[in-house]
């Protein structure tokens, strides 16, 4: 049954149309995600889901209810929304968290326990006493994370969740919310600029653009239409099949792996399954360079230049290192680079750039 | 009666009759100022308007126009409130409301939004999400209690016009240090003052450090 | 909700413990007692005598409390005319009379008398000390007319001085309303006690109570010294005006008038004429019962006569008949002659 349904929902904010006509069905124990462009209405459309934001026109049914004015206290009792930006009560993160619990009347001893479990989870064990406020952005992030899922809510929406954070962080959230949906069978929508992530962790993806939704379907056949209408016409997608196997275990369940992705090209990654794996990487993680860098990442390949594509203010520039992948970089670097067609260069990227799933 | 349980009497007198006022704001006031803040409603920058001016109100006009309703002959007469320490009660407590209405508004309005809607989602109704913003505005109300009391027990005109000063009655120390002083007793009114002061700073020092306690106690 | 619980009850807790305190104080106060209010002029209470007074009235009358508002003169008059006082003690005769004439107070009676005195720097540039007022204040007139600078300082406040003043000038032949606009004349529209103040600092002439400037004397406050004083025309008289209760229905006429026998009795006249002989050497009061009764001295009845008391039908009266609410026998019924 479908825990969410949306027909026809529109919202204004004064003269700004934010939603032209929304419609959606989400299943239950389903990951969606949003993305699209800035105002393109994603927060507006969380916020409906949420029951914060009461829809001037539409239906929404949760959980088999029709919604209205009147008992939208049902929407925000099993749904809860992580906002883009982390908000924290002017108290420890402990009671933060323990918020949600208190209103829902849990015995202190059950609240305890989920706080604990909660930040565990977020890999913030220990933090219970700290000032909610004094954190890092990107500890409030987790924090933030750690308060919604210990509601153990129906859907979880969170906007942006991954945004502003170093991409050990990013793959820590995509982890645990893997983790949430996976275990708890947890409804998740999320809105997201990150197409390579969305593409790893949803089973469906919504384009959302000026107020509509303008593409909806499985992550995988989205995920390709977006990233070329996103970069230009191309058909590498730096989306690669492979093998992996672990190489080292790092706490909260994720390893660093090696992945074989035959022609002799093998990638390091992060990410929990060995086997048969699908890979991923962003383009702009990747780094084009003329001779070798040495830095902290762990992946650093050798290969020539077999094609060269501006689009707009950026350049993607596809290098051949047995596979073909795809880098993106400003039109300043490569005039700077004096990079063309045939050039040797090598590609440098993060293993946490590398996502698995 | 000595010297010094006089003062004391003086001191304890000016302590209630304030700090009865400042509550009353405080009980009318704080949520008046609350519902301001957070409530958007026709006619609300006017009604800001008027009570930012009015925390400018000067004593002796309040004092007068009260002085008129309450005397025998006015239309409040009946109540023979007048030269009593309710007169001057209702008199500071009618100066300082919006004083504490408007610093009220100011702090709340000045919470994140974000706040009551993290409240929200997190599954409070109306009521509860209005509390998490009043919770987190509390450093600021307390200043609007400490600047409310404050101005209250330091207000003379309204005082003196509506209590009369009278001995063992409703002298209070603002109407004796005024008395003292025009009779010469130069001595006396600057004891007197010196108590005032100390009162003020006592208070809003404590009122400074009971700041952390009350929010982590609110927070429970 | 514990924690709302929690709150409510501390503010229920705050709400008793400060309204018991404000009970306990108010009732201590006027627990079962009748309040008489008293408007008075400032330069009566300012000395202290009225406290004395009061102690003494209330140990013979526990079941009264007297409340006393110092305003001065003019505030008094508001007061009795509002019915926010009982009962008004002042020193201005026109303005007495007036009050009397608009039906608002009765059964007057004098009961102390002082004299105002002339007061002025201590080197007295203007040279007025041998003189008698009416000369002095025109040579403070010539003085301030000649010399381009502030020579004398006014009330101006409606007071019972004030009224003393502007009858003296009118007496030496000048109008004070057009003396207010001269350049050497200063108006501080305050009490006694800041006039003199600002007099000692700018060395101005002015004129004052007795009672008032021997209290700042003696705490060493001012660079003046009196100049002239004990004069019929510098005769400051003291009366009780109890507020007529028939037309201002709240006046609680029964205890005025309690006041006013008690004020003119033998206890009351003796704390009078002694208080502030230890403190300043001289008495700042002297009692007027027995004088306007006896009407000895000749000399000092007769000022007290011609400044205080009504010209009614062709008879000078302390009280005129008609403004007798009650036949009593302490009231001088006697005529001039």
């Amino acid at each position: 049954m479908g825990v969410i349904q949306l027909s026809g929902i529109e919202v204004r904010y004064g003269d700004i149309h934010a939603l032209r006509g929304v419609s959606l069905d989400i299943q239950s124990g389903e990951i969606l995600t949003l993305i699209g462009p800035n105002g393109a209405g994603k927060t507006t459309l969380l916020k409906v889901m949420a029951g914060l934001i009461a829809q001037d026109d539409g239906q929404m049914q949760f959980m088999g209810e029709t919604i209205t004015d009147s008992n939208r206290a049902i929407v925000r009792e099993n749904a809860t929304l992580v906002f883009q930006r982390p908000v924290q009560f002017g108290t420890t993160v402990y009671k933060n968290i323990a918020y949600g619990l208190r209103i829902r009347s849990l015995a202190e001893s059950d609240v305890q326990k989920r706080v604990r479990e909660s930040l565990k989870l977020v890999g913030l064990e220990g933090f219970e006493d700290r000032s909610a406020r004094r954190l890092s952005g990107g500890e409030m992030r987790r924090v933030s994370l750690a308060r919604a899922v210990a509601i153990e809510p129906s859907v979880l929406l969170l906007d942006e969740p991954s945004a502003d954070l170093d991409p050990e962080s990013k793959q820590i959230v995509l982890e645990v919310l893997r983790t949430l949906n996976k275990d708890l069978d947890m409804t998740i929508v999320m809105a997201t600029h990150d197409i390579f992530r969305a593409k790893a962790l949803a089973d469906c993806i919504a384009a959302v653009r000026d107020g509509i939704i303008e593409r909806y379907g499985s992550a995988s056949s989205i995920f390709k239409v977006e990233l070329q209408s996103q970069v230009g016409d191309v058909s590498i997608t730096n989306s690669f099949q492979g093998r992996a196997s672990r190489l080292e275990t790092r706490t909260l369940g994720w390893s660093v792996l090696r992945v074989d992705l035959g022609n002799g090209v093998s990638v390091d990654a992060m990410g929990s399954q060995e086997g048969e794996v699908t890979l991923v990487i962003p383009p702009e993680d990747v780094i084009v360079s003329t001779d070798v860098v040495l830095s902290s990442a762990r992946n650093s390949l050798k290969g020539k230049v077999s094609r060269v594509e501006p689009s707009d203010s950026t350049v993607m520039v596809t290098v051949d290192v047995g596979i073909e992948i795809l880098a993106q970089i400003t039109v300043a670097s490569l005039k700077r680079l004096r990079i063309n067609v045939g050039d040797k260069v090598h590609v440098t990227f993060k293993a946490s750039s590398a996502i698995v799933y | 009666m000595t010297l010094v349980s006089e003062i004391l009497e003086i001191t304890l007198r000016s302590l209630f009759i304030s700090g009865l006022a400042a509550y009353i704001a405080l009980l009318v006031g704080l949520p008046v100022g609350v519902i301001i803040g957070l409530k958007s409603f026709r006619g609300r920058s006017i009604l800001k308007g008027i009570l930012n001016g009015m925390m400018a109100l000067p004593g002796v006009a309040l004092g007068l126009i009260l002085y008129l309703l309450l005397s025998s002959s006015g239309p409040a007469g009946f109540l023979q409130l007048l030269y009593s320490p309710w007169a001057i009660i209702i008199g500071q407590a009618i100066l300082i409301f919006p004083l504490m209405v408007s610093l009220t508004t100011e702090t709340v309005e000045s919470v994140n939004p974000a706040i009551r809607e993290l409240a929200l989602t997190l599954g409070a109704n109306e009521i509860g999400a209005n509390i998490a913003v009043v919770r987190e505005s509390l450093s600021g109300i307390l200043l609007a209690v400490s600047a409310s009391f404050s101005r209250a027990i330091s207000e003379l005109a309204v005082a003196l016009m509506l209590g009369g000063n009278i001995v063992g009655f409703t002298r209070i120390l603002t109407t004796s240090i005024a008395l003292e002083t025009a009779r010469g007793e130069l001595a006396l009114g600057i004891g007197l003052a010196a108590v005032l002061l100390v009162i003020i700073l006592t208070f809003n020092i404590g009122l400074q450090i009971s700041k952390k306690r009350v929010r982590w106690w609110l927070w429970e | 909700m514990k924690k709302e619980r929690r709150f409510l009850i501390s503010i229920l807790i705050v709400t008793m413990v400060v309204v018991t305190l404000g009970a306990i104080l108010y009732t201590n106060q006027i627990a079962g007692k009748q309040r008489l209010t008293i408007s008075t002029t400032t330069s009566l209470y300012d000395t202290g005598v009225l406290e004395v007074l009061k102690a003494e009235y209330e140990q013979t009358n526990p079941e009264v409390v007297l409340a006393f508002i110092s305003a001065g003169t003019g505030i008094a008059i508001t007061h009795g005319k509002n019915g926010d006082a009982d009962l008004i003690l002042v020193h201005s005769p026109n303005q007495e009379r007036t009050f009397m004439e608009e039906g608002f107070g009765v059964n007057r009676k004098v009961f102390a008398y002082n004299y105002f005195t002339i007061v002025g720097p201590v080197t007295d540039p203007v040279n007025i000390s041998s003189l008698n007022p009416n000369d002095a204040l025109i040579r403070i007139y010539e003085y301030g007319q000649s010399h381009d600078t502030s020579i004398w300082i006014s009330r101006d406040d409606d007071s019972g001085t004030n009224s003393k003043e502007k009858s003296l000038w009118t007496l030496a032949g000048f109008d004070y309303d057009d003396l207010k606009n001269s350049n050497w004349l200063v108006s501080s529209g305050a009490g006694m006690g800041n006039t003199l103040r600002i007099a000692d600092e700018l060395n101005l002439y002015t004129l004052s109570d007795v009672g008032t400037f021997l209290k700042f004397q003696s705490n060493d406050l001012l660079n003046l010294e009196q100049h002239i004083s004990s004069s019929e025309s510098l005769m400051n008289v003291y009366s009780a005006i109890p507020v007529n209760v028939t037309k201002v229905a709240t006046a609680r006429f029964n205890l005025a008038m309690d006041f006013t026998e008690w004020i003119s009795g033998n206890i009351a006249q003796q704390i009078l004429g002694s208080f502030g002989v230890s403190e300043y050497g001289q008495p700042l009061f002297h009692p007027a019962v027995d004088i306007v009764e006896s009407q000895i001295p000749i000399d000092i009845f007769g000022w007290i006569q011609s400044f205080a008391f009504f010209e009614f039908n062709g008879t000078l009266y302390e009280c005129p008949p008609i403004w007798k609410l009650s036949d009593n026998i302490f009231y001088t019924n006697r005529s001039d002659e």
